[in-house]
């Protein structure tokens, strides 16, 4: 028993944790409250649940996982977040509640951005399907990719030759957060973005 | 390991089963199942020679005992029961609360131990005396997880159940604009931020080893894929990373396998892969949407959402992608039933339900479709179910109070408890095991 907590523990240098390391090199002498300290690091969870007992043994309580956090570019962030404003420059399309059929007036204005696109033929553009709040957040993420590749399917019948990618945040990006209908139909769109980097 | 509880076996004649372990018989209550007899239970305020008062301790075991729904936590002042402020129940005490029909008493002490220091817990049964005591030590920081701790120790002591007192519930919050992934305790306290991607993070999913979440994640290109966290070492990789959407990420109960769904097909269909993202199955093939995946407890079947029928509805389906079959109907639930929580007992799937006035509620089915109840009512969107390990609690998002927050209730209806506050939002959470 001890000898299996003992190997876990040095298993543990692996990940290379640094309270695991002088675990391991104190192995013979460590107390029971080391190695369950181990065990929890090991495993995520904590060290298993023992019973009462006339004559207990002390068990070390640490907080649990996480004690990490995951780490973050600040490149990677400002560039996002460049990009995601100049998407937020384009024009939108919008739908029907629980629908994804395009109505007449969107149709219109696609007719309008299509004639755009093809003056610039080179420029990419990204197709961000939206929701209103009345649905699921997962569900909202597939009908939002559903009016997205209906508009897409419609630009591209227009005859544009621009690069057009699909991509859906559901109910995630609203434009207006009120809980009524003047609302809910701004944000049930297709929201076209340019994507940075001009070219295929 | 555990002796026979004799006396609660008196008391819940009513409700205990047998089972047999290793040659003895043992009395077990049966906690897996509809509503129990409580055993009721007298908490003293711990003894305390530190500078954390004696109440606290004694105020979260009290509040870990009723959230088991195992326990009535006796109001001692009602019975006249007056321990001496900072000590332990004396022998008159502990007598008339025996008396009063209190069958389980506990109490504890707070002492110090150079920079850290010493929790001690004694279990009481009013017939026998002592059953037994338990040591913590650690920093003053960690009180709330002792207690914790000795909490679901009285809960294992008398059901054989791990308690559902060191869960953690990992979820969603909005700050600045970007959606987050936090942790937290499963009673709200000791909130923790994990990611600061300024970006948008969706949908936590717990290995069964609470080593690791899974979570969608848009902060690379414009499609959004699956990545996993090592909440150990801080290590984070992407899992499923297609063309197209990757949402929905469910770990299965053996840890060996994740399901989730992806557009890369041009629709959204079901997939697993292994916990290595190497090996990729797909489980459905449907021109319509299948997304939010979820396991049974055996691992043997998964619930789903899909639209085939041309409404959102709860399908089931073997976990090879064989034998699917509807498990919710546009004529019997209504048209838009999404998000399926399969229980860890494997007796009900929570579910996101949307009601004639088109507000989001969450129903209980059971998995042969006999049995239906609607958990939440109001006029607020709650959806998101989780489940907590021991089948008797969902966590989920409500706009109850105006804002998205994170609430508990129990499968009967009964507990409401907000868990969440600060942020724009707290959404999606994911309970994970004991």
């Amino acid at each position: 028993m001890r000898s299996i907590t003992a190997w876990s523990g040095c298993s543990a240098l692996v990940l290379g944790l640094i309270f695991a390391l002088s675990a391991c090199s104190t192995k013979e002498t460590s107390s029971r409250t080391t190695e369950q300290t181990i065990d929890q690091t090991e495993k995520g969870t904590a060290p298993p649940l023992q019973g009462f007992s006339k004559t207990p043994s002390e068990e070390a309580v640490k907080p649990p996982p996480p004690t990490v956090t995951a780490k973050a570019d600040q490149a990677e962030i400002a560039m996002r977040q460049a990009r995601e404003a100049l998407k937020r420059a384009l024009g939108n399309v919008y739908f029907e509640f629980d629908r994804w059929a395009l109505s007449t007036e969107g149709k219109k204005n696609l007719a309008e951005s299509a004639a755009a696109l093809k003056q610039n033929p080179a420029v990419k553009i990204l197709i961000e399907g939206h929701c209103d709040e009345r649905g699921t957040t997962e569900y909202n993420l597939v009908l939002g990719e559903k009016r997205a590749q209906e508009t897409r399917r419609y630009l591209l019948s227009l005859g544009i030759s621009n690069s057009v990618g699909v991509t859906s945040y559901g109910k995630e990006r609203p434009v207006c957060t009120e809980h009524d209908e003047s609302c809910y139909w701004k944000n049930r769109r297709a929201h076209l973005a340019v994507e940075e980097g001009k070219g295929k | 390991m555990r002796r026979p509880v004799s006396l609660l076996a008196l008391l819940l004649a009513g409700s205990a089963v047998f089972a047999v372990t290793t040659g003895a018989v043992e009395v077990f209550i049966d906690a897996t199942r509809g509503a129990i007899q409580k055993i009721p239970i007298a908490v003293y305020s711990f003894k305390s020679a530190i500078s954390v008062p004696g109440q606290f301790p004694a105020d979260v075991l009290k509040a870990d005992l009723r959230r088991s729904l195992l326990f009535d936590v006796a109001d001692l002042e009602r019975f006249g029961i007056r321990a001496e402020v900072n000590s332990q129940p004396g022998p008159e005490a502990l007598q008339k609360a025996g008396e009063a029909g209190l069958a389980v008493q506990v109490w504890g002490a707070l002492l110090p131990r150079g920079s850290e220091i010493v929790m001690e817990g004694t279990l009481f049964e009013s017939s026998r005396g002592e059953v037994g005591r338990k040591r913590y030590v650690g920093s003053t920081d960690v009180v709330r997880y002792m207690v914790h701790r000795l909490a679901d120790e009285i809960v294992f002591h008398y059901t054989g159940e791990q308690g559902i007192a060191r869960s953690q519930i990992a979820f969603v919050s909005e700050r600045d604009g970007a959606k987050e992934i936090f942790v937290m305790d499963y009673d709200g306290y000791n909130r923790r931020r994990l990611t600061f991607d300024a970006s948008l993070n969706l949908a936590p999913a717990w290995s069964p080893d609470r080593r690791r979440l899974a979570f969608v994640s848009y902060r690379k290109g414009n499609d959004p894929r699956i990545e996993e966290l090592d909440l150990i070492t801080g290590a984070r990789r992407p899992l499923v990373a297609f063309p197209g959407l990757n949402i929905t990420p469910e770990w299965s109960p053996s840890g060996e396998e994740l399901a989730f769904a992806t557009s890369k097909d041009g629709n959204s269909e079901i997939y697993k892969v292994d916990k290595y993202g190497k090996r990729f199955e797909r489980l459905t093939d449907h021109g319509a949407a299948d997304l939010a995946p979820t396991w049974s407890p055996t691992g043997r079947e998964l619930a789903f959402t899909s639209d085939r029928g041309g409404t959102p509805q709860i399908y089931l389906m073997s976990a090879d992608g064989t034998n699917v079959r509807p498990l919710t109907y546009r004529d019997q639930q209504g048209s838009y039933n999404t998000a399926a929580a399969w229980s860890p007992k494997g007796d009900w799937i929570a579910y996101v339900c949307r009601d004639e006035r088109r507000i989001l509620k969450l129903c209980l089915i059971s998995p042969d479709g006999q049995q239906w109840r609607q958990l939440t009512t109001g006029s607020s969107n709650d959806e998101s179910p989780a489940w907590s390990a021991d089948g008797r609690h969902v966590a989920f998002s409500s706009t109850r109070n105006g804002r998205r927050d994170i609430y508990m209730i129990n499968t009967d209806g009964t507990g409401l408890e907000r868990l969440t506050t600060g942020g724009t939002s707290n959404e999606d959470p994911a309970w994970s095991a004991p």
